[in-house]
């Protein structure tokens, strides 16, 4: 009934590897988000008192995160990897956001310049680690932005990986279109908007 | 009894909380054009509490959002309601009910606690709407919604379906998204940025608990359940592309539905039989909507858009009934708008019919009443984002929250979700 590719050993391999990878992570993950929550409901016991989960949002339970064997890679995936952000250190660099036109996640050529100079960086640092965000300007639905600045930050990704940087050592996230560098509502602030910007970790 | 006091202490705050809002739109549409039962209240007694006054007022307001009722005076009304309803450890109320010139009669009778009064007169109300226009009506259900007072990060609230009792659920102060029911449960599902990257959650209203869903790498959105629960339609890009993706809610495994490297899928929503999917894709360049069966998804077979003669069409929303409410925008009309289409039995596409006035807002994510008729949507106007209630027979328009702040992104539930 279901159309899933089969995957020859050495792909088989490689997604044992990536579940051990995964597995590891989640320790980790979980570690994080149940600390999280109990900062979430410390903080709620003593807020203003009208939200109706004041009262005891009390752990997580994970389960999302103990999938069985994953079967859906297929040839061309670029898969991300877990990378637990929140427990590395920044590294302070100030990188130009790489800029797009409307409505697209194509990288212009004459931004390519800034993605050669970040795939450099990344190259003569291989300690660093790159969290890639996309955002987009404030027309469109929110949802379709939120699906279009993921785009706008895995373009980037693709091409990083093409010119040398390890795929496991960058990851993405979108914004869509909730942090504008520029407030305003009209054609200049869009254009400063729909942009992908990047920071930097160490282990 | 620390329930009760909890409860009217949490309204009293929303209360107060809310109470210096105004409004910030008015929104002027068609006129009436449902049909409509002529209904009259006149009859009823209530003695001088606070408490019986309210549960008729807020009776009455059901009645009229409804749509099924306007009120009258006994000689010209259709339906008449006597008897009484008094404030006695509670609120009691015993009515009865002539129609059809006399012909049928009903009594209803009930006592709620003081803290369930406003819930006590939209379950009376959904009865009226059931017994009298064989409708479930809309009174007892509530409404999620994104929303950002001031400045301030979003959070997710929730509010009577008469947009009162507004109440703010999570208060994190972080982007979050998508906030969509669990099917017959007091609990809703959505996407939250609470770790940094966008994970999906379960929150139970019940016991006030949240629970992890989805937290794989990359994105996490859009999650809604089947009708019985067995499987999780969600967006990931984990593969490093945004795919539809179904999760089998018994063991876990991921199904992938599309595997679209370079084309954009979105906004999954479930027939009410769990058989199809309305999504949103974008590989014809523009995002239009498409409906597949799972049959169709898993055997990966590639099927035309659903509406057609539009320049986009998005966020579809399957009612109980079997109609799909969209956001659509077409070359005439460059706004988005809230349009209705009921699709054939094989899916092909339908002539939308657009309910969302014609003026200079957008109106996008539209979510269905459990009426069938009403819908909740977001009006953007001069990117101001506010709820309106949109009426797929006719009536006016009507904004749904007098508050000040960004609102959107609405969730309606069926009816007797509990507070």
């Amino acid at each position: 009934m279901h159309a899933f590719l089969n995957k020859n050993k050495v792909e088989e391999r490689r997604m044992k590897m990536e579940m051990l990878k995964k597995y590891a992570s989640i320790a980790i993950m979980l570690t994080t988000v149940v600390m999280i929550t109990g900062c979430f409901t410390n903080e709620s016991q003593d807020g203003e008192g009208n939200g109706s989960i004041n009262d005891g949002v009390s752990g997580v339970n994970p389960y999302g995160l103990t999938d069985g064997i994953d079967e859906t890679f297929v040839d061309g995936d670029m898969p991300l990897e877990n990378i637990d952000f929140q427990n590395l250190n920044a590294v302070e660099i100030a990188f130009t956001p790489v800029y797009f036109g409307y409505n697209t996640f194509t990288i212009p050529s004459a931004e390519m310049p800034k993605v050669n100079a970040l795939a450099d960086l990344m190259i003569a640092e291989p300690s660093y680690l790159l969290l890639v965000s996309g955002h987009c300007d404030e027309r469109g639905t929110i949802e379709y932005n939120v699906s279009l600045g993921e785009y706008r930050a895995q373009s980037i990704r693709e091409v990083l990986i093409r010119l040398g940087v390890e795929a496991e050592r960058i990851q993405t996230v979108s914004m869509g279109e909730e942090m504008p560098a520029d407030p305003g509502h009209n054609e200049s602030a869009w254009k400063q908007n729909r942009r992908s910007e990047f920071a930097f970790y160490t282990r | 009894m620390k329930k009760i006091l909890i409860s009217i202490y949490l309204y009293l705050f929303a209360f107060v909380l809310f109470s210096d809002a105004k409004p910030d739109i008015t929104i002027t549409g068609t006129a009436d054009r449902g049909v409509k039962r002529t209904i009259s209240l006149a009859n009823i007694r209530t003695d001088a509490s606070h408490g019986a006054t309210e549960f008729l007022k807020v009776l009455k307001n059901d009645l009229a959002l409804s749509g099924w009722f306007v009120e009258a005076v006994p000689s010209s009304a259709s339906i008449l309601i006597s008897g009484d309803i008094r404030a006695s450890g509670g609120i009691s109320y015993n009515l009865n009910a002539s129609w059809l010139a006399g012909t049928r009669t009903q009594n209803f009778y009930k006592t709620v606690s003081l803290d369930r009064l406003r819930m006590g007169a939209h379950e009376l109300s959904d009865k009226f709407s059931q017994t009298f226009a064989n409708n479930p009506g809309m009174a007892s259900s509530r409404i999620l919604f994104v929303g950002r007072r001031s400045n301030k990060e979003p959070d997710i609230y929730a509010c009577d379906s008469d947009g009162q009792a507004t109440m703010q659920i999570t208060r994190d102060s972080k982007l979050c998204l998508s906030p969509n029911w669990v099917p017959n449960e007091n609990a809703f599902m959505y996407t939250s940025w609470l770790t940094g990257s966008p994970a999906v959650y379960k929150v139970n209203l019940n016991t006030n608990s949240r629970e992890l869903i989805s937290s794989y790498p990359g994105m996490n959105q859009g999650a809604v359940l089947s009708p019985n629960k067995e499987w999780l339609a969600l967006v990931l890009s984990r593969s490093g592309g945004v795919d539809l993706y179904l999760k089998n809610m018994r063991d876990n495994q991921l199904k992938r539905l599309t595997k679209s490297k370079y084309h954009n899928e979105s906004s999954p929503s479930w027939s009410s039989d769990g058989k199809s999917l309305a999504f949103v894709d974008d590989s014809r360049s523009s995002p239009q909507i498409k409906i597949m069966t799972l049959e169709q998804l898993f055997a990966g077979v590639n099927v035309g858009s659903a509406v057609l003669g539009f320049k986009e069409s998005v966020a579809p929303e399957w009612s109980d009934d079997g109609q799909i409410a969209f956001c659509g925008k077409t070359s005439s009309h460059n706004r988005y708008g809230i349009y209705v289409m009921k699709p054939s039995a094989n899916n092909k596409a339908n002539t939308p019919k657009l309910i969302s006035p014609m003026d200079n807002a957008d109106y996008e994510d539209p979510s269905w009443a459990p009426d069938n008729r009403h819908i909740v949507c977001t009006r953007i106007l001069n990117f101001k984002r506010q709820l309106v209630v949109l009426d797929t027979m006719g009536d006016s328009p009507r904004v749904l929250l007098n508050l000040t702040g960004d609102w959107y992104l609405p969730a309606w539930s069926d009816n007797l979700i509990k507070n």
